[in-house]
């Protein structure tokens, strides 16, 4: 005989549909899409400036011929120069060249070996600094007083830290430390640790409250095998969820510190600075040195949103609540 | 197969008149694509309290929404016919339901203080009930009302609870004032969603007995949905029986307790006494010693129900054919 | 009753102590001699110390601290190295222009976020509505991924190169070199030429002021239309929404529930949004050369005058604060669960 379940308490909430909207919508084929343009941007991450057709970092070589049949050289001097370096997409430069007569696509498809680069790196240094730091604090939280206290003063210092608007902080860092990629990633891992020490230190107050970590101090564990080998695998997987998301957020203020000039120059080919290169061609009405990379960074980062959106749906069951 | 039923014309019995009929009402779920509800019938006198019994997920719930014609937006009504004194509810629009939600019918709803706004105070929420029916009368006189409808719910010192935030009340309280909500504006019928689920054995009771008294005093209707054997014997005077959205068995009380004749019903009986005997539960409310001294007896003679699916087995008590 | 209030105001000050300790140790960082960078390559020696001593960059490091609160509390943040101007006056010509801006971007942010975010919440599960969340979801992500300044170029490139319908992104009064400008009241030239009465330049300002704050518009009224969706959605089916409905609550009064509970995570993320627009608003002014403290910023970063990096770190920090004081003090009037209980519970 069938046994009937005949449940006590039950929560009815009546579930109308804009939320299973929400919640449900199509993340398979968006999902698919974005895997896909994430791998193209690591392929050309790894052989961008091998297949580009053009070096990215140095003009064109060959000659233009003005009305006359004459050769129009590369020159400084000459008043003609950027509107022949300047040209239009064509079957030979497919986005064009820019006004220093750069091929804009070899440019565009090296630019991820930068961009993405920063990105990946940014966003590991900051989720490894960030889980540790996050760790000793949520673990050191309320313990000894000296200990606790220190724990209390990192996690107020890093909240202080995110009271200030991040780009302008992402600007002051590189005026402190210089320009360049390597730099860059510096100040970006210091900008992401907050971020992820929030989450880690977060965790790390639950987790070391569970039974299996009392068990482990009662059988005489160090505190530090408890630590690292108990604690942080169990307490850094909300922050490495935002993996995905802050690494978009790092593209973003990359291409924003070199668009204002304070973060990757040029000839080094970046998304940010080639859109700079074009900002009063834009005006002039020549679109390509700015357009193209805009789309391919936009693409990136969607592409990167989209996948840390699903990542978080899937491991929390539910989504998009909040940005 | 039917044993002793009480008599078709108890003498307790008084022709008040049919307050509810609804017949052949189906539920259409558009996005898991299936019926919530499936050719629903009831009929429900005045002073009457019907129990529509189910485990969860049956379509207690969507039943009553059915009724006060407050569907989800993925849910669509197939077909049905909702008789409110006669009055076919199916041609009311939107705005005139909305005049009749509170006034003529309300519903309690369950949760407690997660359903009560919880950014403003109990007392300005029956506040807004009186004034959605009553937009002319003046603040202080819907205050001093309200006031006056917790005191008749059994909320001990109203005023101070009129001034509490949910966050500030008990769960009982709560559920008191999610009570006085829908007896605010004194509604003929109240429908009532398993809303005592959740509070305690005799917080429940306190809640319960109250408010079965306060509902005869005025002579007003109950449908009350809940899955709880022993609030559907001590309270209702009807059962109805519902699974996958069917009603299987519709009876008077004493007769559904005495002779059930669906398999499921006698499914659902047993399951529950057997947990009530493992738990020892040895209170007075066991579903046979029921106070009928006060009973009066609503056997509805013409259930709007479909002749070809369910048979009469006493009067008033209709059983659906089984297909296995 | 206030304590709630009062903490709050209270814990301002450690904040402040803070974030000035912090652009301090900044500036200290800084590579590079200060001193150098003030007198330039013609220097003397003896100019160096003088300098040095003047600065009291000979002091210990504490006393330096000291003497740097002493003066930025009585609103002396230093010279700018390039302009050799007070930077507090020169703080105070552009912040203006940039608190406009992106007080006029937030408001067109929470306007388009919360009108359309409303209406997707109550949308019907079929046709329209369905398109309408979709095209949503689709686009937050979209406009998430942009650049704003890239954003602000494709505007420049359609409006201005191709249909010649707005100004040229050249400040905020195209047309009119700056330093001809009489000092307004309010430096924000928009206002300014109103209060003057040239309706002629008003005009002009206004129409310089469409693309900067669409573009903003464009970008982060997403964030306030998600939030405004997801909770609007929550509430709506939320047990108090349904429970009030069925016991017939008008609908004036439903919306108003609706409204004081999604309220809450609409001001938090509106708040949190107007914070970031500050720091976002340095490329969007940099593409309309708007002259603000964006533009500030970018220079003096360029330059390295410290004083100006000093003095607009204070500044950005100061606004977060004062934002995120403002969320807190919105929630304490909206919801009374941070109020202290005034009435005994049951």
């Amino acid at each position: 005989m069938t046994t009937t379940t005949w449940p006590a308490v039950r929560v009815r909430v009546p579930r109308l549909s804009a939320s299973a909207i929400w919640a449900g919508m199509r993340r398979q084929k968006l999902l698919t899409i974005a895997l896909g343009i994430l791998a193209v941007m690591i392929f050309l991450a790894a052989v961008g400036p091998i297949i580009a057709p053009h070096d990215p970092e140095s003009v064109l070589r060959e000659t233009l011929l003005d009305e006359q049949g004459q050769p129009i050289l590369n020159s400084q001097g000459d008043p003609r120069t950027q509107l022949v370096n300047l040209r239009a997409p064509s079957g030979t430069y497919w986005f064009g060249t820019d006004e220093k007569a750069l091929d804009v696509f070899s440019r565009t498809i090296s630019a991820p070996r930068v961009d993405l680069v920063i990105a990946i790196a940014s966003t590991i240094i900051g989720l490894g600094a960030g889980s540790v730091i996050g760790l000793v604090a949520g673990y050191a939280a309320g313990r000894g007083r000296l200990v606790g206290s220190l724990a209390e003063v990192l996690t107020r210092f890093m909240d202080i830290i995110q009271a200030f608007p991040v780009f302008i902080v992402a600007l002051a860092l590189v005026a402190v430390i210089g320009s360049g990629q390597d730099k860059v990633i510096y100040v970006l891992s210091f900008l992401f640790t907050p971020i992820f020490f929030r989450y880690v230190r977060a965790e790390t107050l639950l987790v070391r409250e569970l039974t299996f970590v009392e068990a482990e101090r009662a059988v005489g564990n160090p505190t530090r095998r408890i630590m690292f080998n108990h604690i942080l695998p169990n307490s850094v997987t909300t922050a490495t969820v935002q993996g995905s998301a802050v690494m978009g957020y790092a593209i973003l203020l990359t291409a924003g510190l070199s668009f204002v000039g304070a973060g990757v120059a040029p000839p080094t080919p970046e998304w940010g600075a080639m859109i700079r290169s074009g900002v009063e061609l834009m005006q002039s009405g020549q679109w390509w040195t700015s357009v193209f990379p805009g789309i391919t960074l936009g693409l990136t980062v969607f592409s990167l949103a989209v996948i840390g959106e699903s990542i978080r749906v899937r491991w929390r069951g539910s989504g998009l609540r909040g940005y | 197969m039917v044993t002793e039923t009480p008599d078709a014309t108890p003498a307790g019995s008084t022709a008040s008149g049919e307050i509810l009929r609804v017949s052949d009402l189906t539920l259409h779920h558009l996005v898991e694509d299936r019926l919530v509800i499936d050719g629903a019938f009831m009929s429900v006198d005045s002073g009457e309290v019907l129990g529509v019994m189910g485990e969860s997920g049956s379509g207690k719930s969507a039943l009553l929404f059915g009724i006060i014609r407050l569907l989800l937006r993925e849910v669509e009504q197939r077909s049905g016919r909702i008789a409110y004194r006669g009055e076919d509810l199916m041609a009311k629009s939107n705005r005139q339901m909305e005049q009749l939600r509170g006034l003529e019918m309300a519903m309690i709803v369950p949760g407690g203080k997660f359903s009560l706004n919880p950014v403003e105070t109990a007392g300005s929420q029956i506040v807004d009930v009186l004034r959605s029916h009553f937009p002319d009368r003046s603040k202080k006189d819907l205050a001093d009302e309200a006031i006056e409808i917790l005191r008749i719910i059994g909320i001990p010192d109203p005023d101070i609870r009129f001034r509490a935030y949910p966050h500030e009340l008990s769960g009982g309280m709560a559920q008191r004032i999610l009570i006085a909500k829908a007896m605010a504006c004194s509604p003929q019928l109240l429908l009532g969603d398993e809303f005592t689920v959740g509070l305690d054995v005799t917080i429940q009771a306190q809640v319960m007995d109250h408010f079965h008294a306060l509902l005869r005093e005025r002579n007003t209707s109950l449908i009350l949905t809940t899955s709880d054997l022993g609030i559907a014997a001590t309270y209702c005077d009807t059962i109805a029986v519902i699974r996958r959205g069917q009603i299987v068995e519709y009876a008077p009380v004493l007769d559904f307790f005495a002779n059930p004749q669906h398999s499921y019903s006698r499914l659902l009986l047993s399951a529950a006494r057997e947990a009530r005997a493992q738990q020892k539960m040895d209170e007075a409310r066991v579903d046979v010693e029921r106070d009928t001294s006060q009973d009066r007896r609503f056997v509805h003679e013409d259930l709007p129900a479909p002749p070809d699916l369910y048979t009469l087995v006493a009067p008033g008590h209709l059983v659906r054919l089984e297909d296995e | 009753m206030r304590k709630f209030l009062l903490r709050r105001f209270a814990f301002l000050i450690p904040q402040l102590f803070v974030v000035s300790f912090l652009a301090f140790l900044l500036i200290k960082l800084l590579p590079g001699d200060p001193v150098l960078i003030i007198l330039g390559p013609l220097r003397t020696q003896e100019g160096v110390i003088r300098e040095t001593k003047r600065l009291g960059l000979d002091k210990p490091f504490f006393v330096q601290y000291g003497r740097y609160v002493e003066r930025t509390v009585q609103g002396d943040f230093g010279n700018s190295i390039v302009t050799k101007q007070p930077v507090i006056e020169e703080l105070g010509r552009r912040v203006p222009a940039t608190l406009w801006l992106i007080t006029l971007g937030l408001v067109a942010c929470v306007v388009i976020g919360i009108g359309v975010g409303y209406v997707a919440a109550l949308a019907p599960p079929t046709g329209w509505g369905t398109w309408l969340n979709k095209s949503i979801i689709g686009y937050g992500f979209l406009a998430g991924a942009l650049p704003d300044f890239w954003v602000g170029l494709i505007l420049v490139f359609i409006f201005f190169a191709t249909l010649g319908i707005l100004p040229a992104p050249i400040g905020q009064l195209p047309g009119y070199i700056p330093s001809l400008l009489p000092d307004g009241p309010t430096n924000i030239d928009l206002l300014d030429t109103l209060i003057k009465g040239d309706f002629g330049q008003a005009g002009t300002a206004f129409r310089a002021s469409i693309m900067p704050v669409v573009t903003l518009a464009i970008v982060y009224a997403p964030v306030v239309l998600k939030i405004t969706a997801v909770t609007t959605t929550e509430v709506f089916n939320s047990q108090y929404v349904t429970g009030a409905r069925a016991v017939g609550v008008r609908r004036r009064t439903i919306t108003r529930y609706i409204m004081r509970n999604a309220l809450l995570p609409i001001v938090t993320t509106s708040g949190v949004l107007y914070a970031f627009l500050l720091g976002g608003a340095v490329l969007v002014e940099t593409v309309f050369s708007w002259g603000g403290f964006g533009q500030y910023t970018v220079d003096a970063v360029n330059a390295l005058d410290f004083n100006v990096i000093q003095g607009m770190m204070l500044v950005a920090a100061v606004f977060t604060i004062v934002v995120y004081l403002l969320i807190d003090i919105i929630h304490y009037f909206v919801d009374p669960r941070i109020r202290v209980s005034t009435v005994g519970s049951s």
